[in-house]
């Protein structure tokens, strides 16, 4: 059969599927959509036909276009976003943080080692305290957590109390996120960015700490930070555990080659990110509307704080055993 | 996937129906000018936002204060994390991909899931070392640690790609169906039969010569051209002539 010859029989055909084919991407197709399959198995051997017979680049173009186009219609998947969500919530994020256990107790001594020990360099060394943080630090400090001061003193007031809360809100989202984002992506070397990380984030928060501790103020602090403590830093603990996963898959591929090993450690790794992300974003929301507020008793704030911490270790140590192991399924 | 040398950097992917469709991937350089593109629309619509936000709202009157600054700081954790993430999950592509013709899919040709979109995108911050600094607040990536794993894989995957297992795709109107293709009555040419009995392999070779011709220089075409001296008896311009007439044999009158 000559080029033209199977251009003629066909184009009809071509030109059904390219109509349907738009339609369909833009997610306006009816009935009419059931032709798709057979269409595709037709055009399938079109492609076939064409590439065997050398009815050249761009027939061939054509033809393979369509087939991805069909490809990627016939593989779309249904939105059902909600409920995975919940799942990961339910099942994969607990699930998958009680299977790194290790890596989560060495990340929790990475980054409370550095963070106690320079609360306790506050009473022995307190130089160290001063060799990371700079005078702006301190002032800011000061401003915040000194002597007879509130969290939101450096802001005006006369915009009304929500709107600071929703700027510190916004704040811890954009750079406390950002820094668990960035722990996680680090991790792919080799686990070196993820402990470097989590190392520093130790040091410098326990350095805040520890200076307010040096100025005789703790209490001022501690009730501020209590709060959403339990949120943020299990947050930041938990992307590091999953940049140290991406790591360990790239220095460890065991069988697999590493291609594949990077993969699989990514699949691993993604449902213990989303949920240190997702602790870090309601770390976020504690922290600008609760633990700023005012006119809390420090009974109050203890006790919530305290209580967080024991919800979330009951949350990993509970929350999914049993169940099936879920994975966060991907075609 | 087929296992011989390969001249293009052409992947083909089997589907189950049983056909193979090929994938382009696209290198380093047309996927950097997609990231400028990127990178300039993102500032574009951070700056625009503040200049709206600070001058044109106290211009109106309304004072937004802290909610404003607020929503500002939203919207940059949005453009730094999400925007690559949301634009590939829903379009396939961002707006600079756009621009160069290129879009992102899983090596198996399929489009983007959530995670596939999530894990590739937070591999920026690895993939684009040693980031250079370039103002307050503003990075540069140089880039070396994508550019590298890109060059030491075959479909150029980047260390986020190899994670998501994804891949960045010509997925326009490619170089040579865009050329104009030669034309036997523009120029004169009339269909030759070849003199002998061409296997497969050498027809094939030969219709590709005639829809690339146009890309290449007068030298290159005589150069090739001059290969096949055999068979078309002559050299030079003459051979390239007799090669064309030949190509369009093969494709038009070919039984």
């Amino acid at each position: 059969m000559k080029k033209s010859t199977f251009e003629e029989i066909s184009h009809e055909r071509w030109d059904e599927l390219e109509i349907l084919l738009k339609q369909l991407e833009k997610n306006q197709a009816g009935s009419e959509a059931a032709r798709l399959p057979g269409l595709f198995r037709q055009s399938c051997h079109d492609l076939s036909l064409a590439q065997h017979r050398m009815y050249g680049r761009k027939l061939c173009d054509r033809l393979n276009q369509l087939v991805v186009r069909c490809y990627h219609q016939l593989h779309r998947r249904a939105g059902r976003s909600g409920q995975r969500v919940i799942q990961l919530v339910s099942q994969t994020f607990p699930q998958a943080i009680r299977e790194e256990w290790r890596l989560f107790a060495l990340a929790f001594v990475l980054f409370f080692g550095p963070f106690c020990a320079m609360i306790a360099a506050a009473y022995y060394a307190p130089h160290w305290i001063f060799s990371l943080l700079g005078p702006a630090e301190l002032t800011m400090l000061d401003q915040m957590h000194g002597a007879g001061a509130q969290p939101t003193a450096p802001f005006k007031k006369e915009y009304g109390e929500m709107g600071i809360h929703f700027m510190m809100f916004a704040y811890y989202v954009q750079h406390n996120i950002g820094i668990g984002l960035t722990m996680f992506g680090m991790g792919m070397l080799f686990t070196v960015g993820a402990v470097y990380a989590l190392i520093t984030q130790g040091l410098i928060l326990g350095a805040m700490f520890g200076y307010i501790h040096y100025t005789g103020h703790a209490d001022n602090i501690w009730r501020f930070a209590i709060g959403h403590s339990s949120f943020e830093l299990l947050g930041l603990i938990v992307c590091g555990v999953a940049g140290m996963r991406l790591g360990l898959g790239v220095l460890f591929p065991g069988r697999n080659p590493r291609g594949r090993a990077i993969m699989l450690a990514g699949r691993r790794a993604l449902p213990i990110l989303l949920g240190g992300a997702g602790m870090l974003f309601l770390a976020a929301m504690v922290e600008g509307f609760w633990s700023s507020q005012r006119d809390l008793s420090d009974d109050v704030r203890y006790a919530f704080g305290v209580l967080m911490w024991v919800v979330w270790a009951l949350y990993f140590l509970l929350v999914g055993r049993g169940m099936e192991r879920s994975r966060i399924d991907d075609p | 996937m087929r296992a011989e040398p390969k001249l293009d950097t052409m992947q083909t992917v089997e589907v189950a129906e049983g056909v193979d469709i090929y994938l382009r991937p696209a290198g380093p350089i047309p996927r950097g000018f997609a990231y400028a593109i990127d990178l300039l629309l993102r500032w574009v619509i951070v700056v625009v936002v503040m200049l709206i936000g600070s001058l044109g709202i106290s211009f109106l009157g309304i004072e937004t204060g802290e909610f404003g600054i607020g929503m500002f700081l939203l919207l940059l954790f949005v453009i730094e994390w999400g925007y690559y993430v949301i634009c590939e999950k829903v379009w396939g592509r961002t707006p600079g991909k756009r621009a160069m013709g290129l879009s992102v899919v899983r090596t198996s040709g399929v489009p983007l899931s959530w995670p596939a979109a999530i894990l590739r995108n937070l591999l920026r911050s690895v993939d684009g070392l040693p980031w250079l600094s370039i103002g307050p607040q503003s990075l540069f990536p140089l880039a070396l640690v994508g550019l590298g794993t890109a060059l030491f894989t075959k479909k150029f995957q980047r260390m986020g790609d190899l994670l998501a297992d994804t891949v960045v795709i010509y997925s326009g109107k490619t170089v040579e169906a865009a050329l104009p293709v030669l034309n036997a009555a523009q120029n004169q040419i009339t269909p030759l039969p070849p003199a002998v009995a061409l296997s497969r392999e050498e027809q094939q070779a030969i219709l590709l010569f005639l829809e690339r011709a146009g890309l290449w220089s007068e030298g290159r075409k005589t150069e090739l051209a001059d290969h096949l001296k055999p068979l078309t008896g002559t050299s030079g311009h003459a051979g390239v002539i007799q090669l064309l007439r030949m190509a369009l044999w093969l494709r038009d009158s070919a039984p």
